[in-house]
């Protein structure tokens, strides 16, 4: 898949829609920003975080950031993932650098654990959209 | 008969071994609500809206309290007890309303009918917060451009103070034959009390009286406090009662904003109200302990006698000031910076700084354990840069037993000690030349083996009243008895002391039923409650053996002075031909004839033949005032192995010669130092309280916070020697402090002393395994991979 279409996809509120974990609502404020609703189990903790996703530092299509701050009752949880798109032999490889920050309960309850499970978010984060792009594009082209 | 000096097993252990002990969250009242708190997890927020509608409407929930409502009905900020020259106090209120300043700080109180739906209900409260930028470490706290906490505490700097003589020190310092530096951290601790805090309220309101059963150690201060200070109650509509309390090490003497809570609920409801911590909300919501980042310099001769020594402190105080908060780190660490060694010029300066953390306040040891850590390694690293002996240094430095009362350089005069007796009792027990012997032997094998002492001296039994007075102390430190004694001769004493573990009961009954030759079955101690104790300080630094069983020996006195006339009366012969022997009161000279205590008791309160204008009755009440602290002191002796491949630290010996003067019940002594030895253990190789840059508790669980188990801990071998203290009529000192006070800075000299070869001067507690690997990792040539 050429890198401006998989650069577009990323930008498109249905397909984040689709594959950021848990969400459960998704409204597009403008200007790459987004109001949400995830329903997220992370490590022991299950439940509602509401907040905002962020795509920033956009240069198509070679890189975007996209940051995460969510709420929920026992804690804050904060994102920032940025991807580099990078052509290799007529394919798109897509490497990611990011942290994630935890506070509250879920930084003073086993915020070890919690950060292992937020590796997990992301990795089925890519898996969906794989998945996703599979649907829109055929199979093989994620 | 005598039951003073016996290893009597404690009375309270049935109950509490069998599961029959009376703990707040064991009292049922009808018509119980549940409170659950909301929160901050942001460490400085501005809150720009609490909004309660979907909570009120969650299942159950009666009502949704925040800091609004707390404003309104006229709560006013938590008090602090300890007055400084220099002291900024910014206001800590019961609910935040405008700001949060840690995380855990409470934002708003839910109540409901069950605890899990107030729970639930918890988690609807929407806080629209704004995050400020925070700062946990004193450092950060004080450079330019650092966050501010408090408009009231311009610098976050919440008090400066010092003590000592700076002119004598920097004239000894300039004489100096040798100069030893250290700069360390004490890292912050979390109390861990077994049971949590919890608090039950309940209101009348046809009599407007409120009763508050609560985790506390010292119930008349609650009282004072929760009414005069914060309610705004008359002190008489509020009853405080501490049942079985299950331990407290400090962090239940201070009144917190929980309480307040329930108390007002209880009111506005008209239904008792009721909150049990979970141990998530302890972490971040009893005060914490220690935290000091220090630099410190030693001044010796060529001898190796100390000559000066020099200490500038950064107290982390948290974010708000708790009760004795200002004292801890001054009076209670700044004058003990003597230890057990004559040091002619000490100065001290001491900066209490405001960060975006738990309060932190009194912990077992409060301040003592912070001096003896401090100068225990210098003494030792003194040792080291000078090639003496570590148990050398300190017998040469000693304030010799011929020099009582001394007078220190830092504001205390000592009462009584024999320094070099307990040092070399503890070389004994221990058998440190074959140690020594032992340790050379397995360094050529590649094994570590490390000798580590610490002698320590504590300020305890607080406090002489016009002393603290003077130092700020916002409250007299003496404590009250009643003995009331029955007509069957039975005695039902009342102290102000409070045993959330101690074993005052036992202890306690052993003076009394010494005193009135009966059996210790016959008496009872009653504490705990304001409704029945006529009023009381508490129980802290040590001080419910010789203040609060002082105050009972007084009490007691006066009971028998009043039995020995009602029994010559009868006898028909003058008082002091009366002597008082096993329970009778017998005529010297002629034996046999005599009244035993019970039938004195009997006509005190039959009053069918009293002495011409005495009042019947048999009961007397004592204040007692201790002219100057007590001052317990020892020597503990450690030896570990480090294993150069992980780290890891293992305890072989451990041996504790303490000097508390006399014992009331040995048994009792040697459960003190051996829980305290375990908690000191605990700040030497695990327990950190460990705050990212941003204030966010990262240890807020015992996945994470290191407590010490079973395995960690040595048996404990203990030696004793005996001075009486004259401070008190039983010349007892405290011990409730003494092992956590000095275990901390033995087995930290002994980890040292074993990395020794590795050429590592120093490393910050606690000892982890990751830590000291580190270190020998660094220190070892590479090649060695």
């Amino acid at each position: 898949m050429a890198r401006e279409t998989l650069f577009r996809a990323l930008e498109d509120p249905q397909v984040l829609g689709r594959t950021l974990p848990g969400v459960k609502e998704l409204v597009a404020e403008g200007q790459g920003r987004y109001r949400t609703v995830l329903e997220l189990a992370l490590g022991p903790f299950k439940g509602q975080f509401r907040g905002q996703v962020e795509v920033r530092e956009r240069c198509p299509p070679e890189t975007l950031a996209l940051r995460l701050s969510v709420e929920s009752p026992v804690g804050r949880a904060e994102g920032e993932g940025r991807l580099f798109l990078e052509e290799a032999e007529g394919a798109t490889r897509m490497r990611y650098e990011g942290e994630a920050r935890l506070m509250g309960g879920l930084a003073a309850l086993g915020g070890r654990l919690l950060l292992g499970a937020a590796q997990g978010l992301l990795d089925q984060f890519f898996r969906n959209l794989e998945a996703e792009l599979g649907r829109r594009y055929g199979a093989g082209t994620g | 008969m005598a039951f003073v000096g016996q290893a009597v097993k404690r009375k309270e252990d049935l109950r509490f071994l069998t599961g029959k002990g009376t703990y707040v969250d064991d009292i049922v009242l009808p018509g119980t609500v549940h409170v659950a708190f909301v929160r901050s997890p942001y460490a400085h927020a501005r809150i720009q809206g609490v909004r309660v509608e979907k909570a009120l409407q969650a299942p159950g929930v009666l009502r949704v309290l925040t800091g609004e409502d707390f404003a309104r009905e006229g709560v006013r900020p938590m008090p602090v007890g300890w007055l400084l020259p220099t002291l900024r106090i910014p206001p800590r209120p019961v609910v935040a309303k405008e700001e949060v300043h840690h995380v855990g700080e409470v934002v708003a109180v839910v109540v409901a009918e069950t605890r899990a739906q107030a729970e639930d209900a918890a988690l609807l409260v929407e806080v629209d917060y704004e995050p400020l930028p925070a700062v946990a470490d004193v450092e950060r706290a004080l450079a330019p451009g650092a966050p501010q906490l408090h408009s009231e505490a311009p610098g976050n700097v919440a008090f400066t103070w010092e003590i000592g003589d700076a002119q004598a020190v920097e004239e000894a310092f300039r004489k100096a034959h040798k100069v030893v530096r250290l700069k360390l951290r004490q890292q912050r601790l979390i109390p861990n009390a077994i049971e949590p805090r919890a608090s039950l309220a309940q209101y009348h309101p046809g009599t407007g009286e409120y009763t508050l059963y609560t985790t506390s150690q010292n119930p008349h201060v609650h009282r004072l406090m929760h009414a005069a200070f914060i309610l705004g109650i008359p002190e008489h509509k509020l009853r405080v009662v501490a049942p079985d309390v299950g331990g407290g090490f400090g962090s239940k003497i201070f009144p917190y904003p929980e309480e307040t809570a329930v108390l007002l609920a209880a009111r506005l409801l008209g239904r008792p109200v009721r909150w049990t911590a979970r141990r998530s909300e302890s972490f971040v919501s009893d005060a914490q302990g220690r935290d000091h980042a220090t630099e410190a310099e030693m001044a010796l001769d060529g001898e190796g006698r100390i000559l000066a020594l020099r200490v500038r402190t950064l107290a982390n105080m948290g974010a708000y000031l708790s009760l004795f908060a200002p004292a801890i780190p001054t009076y209670l660490y700044g004058t003990l910076l003597s230890g057990q060694y004559r040091i002619p010029a000490i100065h001290a300066h001491v900066t209490g700084v405001l960060t975006n953390t738990v309060p932190v306040d009194a912990y077992r040891g409060a301040g003592r354990p912070e001096a003896c850590y401090l100068l225990e390694r210098l003494v030792d690293l003194a040792a080291q840069e000078l090639g003496l002996d570590p148990a050398e240094i300190r017998r040469q430095n000693y304030i010799p037993k011929d020099a009582f009362p001394y007078p220190t350089p830092v504001a205390l005069v000592y009462d009584s000690g024999d320094y070099a007796a307990a040092l070399d009792k503890a070389l004994e027990l221990l058998g440190y030349e074959t140690w020594r012997r032992e340790q050379e032997e397995l360094r050529k094998q590649g094994r570590y083996l490390g000798i580590g002492l610490a002698s320590y001296i504590e300020a305890c039994g607080l406090a002489p009243s016009k002393v603290v007075g003077q130092l700020g102390a916002q409250a007299g430190l003496w404590e009250s008895a009643l003995i009331r004694v029955a007509p069957t001769g039975k005695v039902e004493v009342y102290t102000g002391s409070h045993s959330h573990g101690q074993g005052h009961e036992t202890a306690f009954a052993q003076v009394v039923a010494d005193l009135f030759g009966v059996g210790l079955e016959d008496v009872e101690i009653v504490h705990g409650d304001t409704g029945r104790i006529p009023f009381g300080m508490g129980t802290y630094g040590s001080r419910s053996a010789p203040v609060g069983a002082a105050a009972i020996y007084r009490a007691a006195e006066k009971v028998l002075e009043k039995a020995r006339h009602i029994a010559a009366h009868l006898l028909e012969v003058a008082p002091e031909d009366l002597e008082f022997r096993e329970g009778r009161f017998e005529v010297k000279g002629v034996p046999g004839r005599g009244k035993t205590f019970q039938e004195v008791a009997l006509q005190a309160y039959l009053a069918h033949n009293l002495p011409e204008g005495m009042e019947p009755g048999l009961e007397a009440s004592a204040f007692f005032d201790p002219a100057n602290f007590v001052f317990p002191f020892g020597t503990h002796a450690a030896v570990v192995e480090v294993d150069p491949d992980t780290g890891e630290v293992k305890l072989l010996r451990y041996v504790a010669v303490d000097d508390c003067g006399n014992q009331i019940n040995p048994l009792l002594v040697r459960g003190q130092v051996e829980g305290g030895v375990a908690q000191g253990i605990g700040q030497a190789l695990l327990e950190e309280a460990f705050y990212d840059e941003g204030g966010q508790l990262l240890t807020g669980t015992y996945m994470e916070y290191a407590m010490p188990r079973a395995h960690h801990l040595p048996r404990v071998e203990h030696g004793h020697t005996v001075t009486p203290t004259p401070v008190n009529p039983l010349g007892v000192k405290g011990v409730g402090e003494a092992g956590t006070i000095v275990a901390t800075a033995a087995v930290a000299n002994a980890v040292m002393d074993a990395l020794r070869p590795f050429g590592i001067r120093h490393l910050d507690i606690p000892l982890t395994p990751e830590k000291v690997w580190r270190a020998i990792r660094e220190k070892t040539p590479a090649a060695a991979d």
